[in-house]
């Protein structure tokens, strides 16, 4: 099983690197490594080894990438019409499956890692003025498992998407706008209801997050976030299988 | 008589009230190139997905080298090698990246995953052009490599779907005779489906003709055309009324 989930990956990774001929391909990491290890980070400042915002920067990465991967992978190879013979081969459904999401977990959240040293470079060459900038040892490791538990959370819920969607590009649009209504949903409607509610209400709600915000309650939250996280993807990896299964005796 | 690898028993699958297959009886021996003709649609490939487990049958039985379809697909698709209706090639990859895949897929070890590999690509007239992308490649040398990727575990049975649809005359006879010589050398049973007649009555030992699912005639292509001058004429005496069969050529 664990061979045959590395002989998937393998070729996975293949096809990422010189699915656009190996120039192309080395380009694009290269320009997402540009961009996210050293254009971004610049532009944090120190901010970026510092503030528990981070966080929230570095857990957005790896779904970023591991959208267009996760769409290409699944929905993408029943379009062009090579998953057929993958799953008429000796290969189990959960093999390719955990060959599948391995190599686009290990893609980004790779990648993410790369970024994130380079950032840290970035910010010491830039900053070199001010000594050593290190991130405190509990938000690098929260920002490591959390931005892990996102790649793999974005991961499942690609794969569960695309066994049913009817191409490469509705996966994409669709995981895509989720993220969006996500990201610019909560900023947005978040503030949209404070308006609305009584001001009592509203003041005991931004008191509450006050206090969960306070650097005593931090690690709770980092801990409830991984908690979720990791029971999302335990219940997405179990409906993803489930669903591919069944998808070696749909008719086409 | 060589012992049976493909023996089905009143094997039908339906689709709502579509019936693909329809009490379907075969016995397919060791060895042999059994060629499956029917017109579009007459249930061909809805047979050979049966026979590999990727479809639950609606009813009857079907063994495939001893494995039920049912309950023991797994063991039947670890033991043969399949080119379906189409070629399943990765395009973004190399003719030689693809194989390599297949054959660390098989759990073909290094030395003998790369004779192999060249040994077949050499076969295949292919070798010089193993390090291009197979999206830059005609229709007739992707055939022909998904071929090759069908037999580079040395199965015992290969299930090959209408290998030549698409083809020009040339390159269909060109991949033909190189299926029929790859056959003969590797001593592998050949299911192949097909509407191309001359391509059944060149390379197949047994022929059977279906039609709308249902099994119209079945044995060698001498018992098949029963008189008639040629399997083409058999074919379409079988077919009359069936005009579907309009789309199937010599």
């Amino acid at each position: 099983m664990f061979f045959d989930v590395c002989v998937i990956a393998r070729k996975e990774w293949k096809e990422y690197v010189t699915g656009q001929g190996l120039k192309g391909g080395l380009m694009n990491i290269l320009v997402t490594v540009v961009v996210f290890g050293v254009f971004l980070p610049a532009q944090f400042g120190s901010t970026f080894v510092r503030s528990p915002m981070t966080l929230l920067f570095w857990s957005w990465v790896p779904a970023f990438l591991v959208i267009a991967a996760v769409a290409d992978s699944f929905a993408g190879e029943r379009e062009r019409h090579t998953l057929e013979t993958l799953l008429a081969s000796r290969l189990s459904d959960r093999a390719i499956l955990l060959g599948k999401l391995a190599a686009i977990v290990s893609y980004g959240w790779g990648l993410t890692i790369v970024c994130l040293g380079l950032g840290l470079v970035s910010i010491n060459v830039i900053h070199r003025e001010n000594g050593l900038l290190l991130p405190p040892l509990g938000l690098g490791i929260a920002v490591l498992v959390l931005s892990l538990l996102v790649a793999v959370v974005t991961a499942g819920s690609g794969a569960v998407l695309s066994v049913k969607a009817g191409s490469m590009r509705q996966v994409y649009q669709a995981m895509s706008v989720t993220w969006m209504l996500l990201i610019f949903g909560f900023s947005f409607g978040a503030k949209a209801v404070m308006d609305r509610l009584p001001k009592e209400t509203a003041a005991t709600i931004v008191k509450w997050f006050r206090t969960m915000g306070a650097p005593e309650q931090r690690g709770a939250l980092v801990i409830g976030a991984i908690l979720v996280l990791g029971a999302a993807a335990v219940l997405l990896f179990a409906i993803a299988e489930r669903r591919f299964r069944h998808l070696r005796c749909v008719p086409k | 008589m060589p012992e049976p690898v493909i023996v089905t028993k009143k094997l039908c699958r339906r689709f709502g009230e579509i019936r693909a297959v329809e009490d379907l009886d075969l016995e397919i021996p060791m060895g042999s190139i059994f060629g499956l003709l029917g017109p579009n649609g007459s249930g061909k490939t809805t047979t050979v997905r049966l026979l590999l487990g990727l479809l639950e049958p609606s009813s009857g039985s079907a063994q495939v080298l001893g494995y039920d379809t049912r309950s023991e697909s797994d063991r039947i698709r670890q033991e043969t090698g399949a080119l379906l209706e189409h070629d399943g090639l990765y395009e973004r990859l190399t003719a030689e990246d693809n194989l390599d895949f297949y054959g660390r897929l098989w759990r073909l070890q290094e030395p003998e995953r790369r004779i192999r590999i060249e040994d077949l690509l050499r076969h295949i007239g292919l070798w010089d052009r193993r390090r291009e992308r197979v999206s830059t490649w005609s229709k007739g040398m992707k055939q022909k490599l998904a071929v090759a990727r069908a037999l580079l575990h040395r199965p015992r049975l290969v299930f090959l779907d209408e290998p030549t649809t698409g083809l020009d005359p040339l390159a269909a006879v060109a991949l033909r005779e190189e299926l029929g010589q790859l056959a003969r050398k590797e001593g592998v049973t050949v299911f192949l489906n097909t509407h191309y007649l001359a391509e059944a009555e060149k390379l197949c030992d047994l022929v059977g003709v279906i039609r709308n699912g249902r099994l119209a005639a079945v044995g060698t292509v001498g018992e098949v055309r029963k008189g008639q001058a040629s399997l083409e004429d058999a074919f379409l005496a079988l077919m009359e009324g069936d005009e579907s069969c309009s789309s199937t050529s010599a």
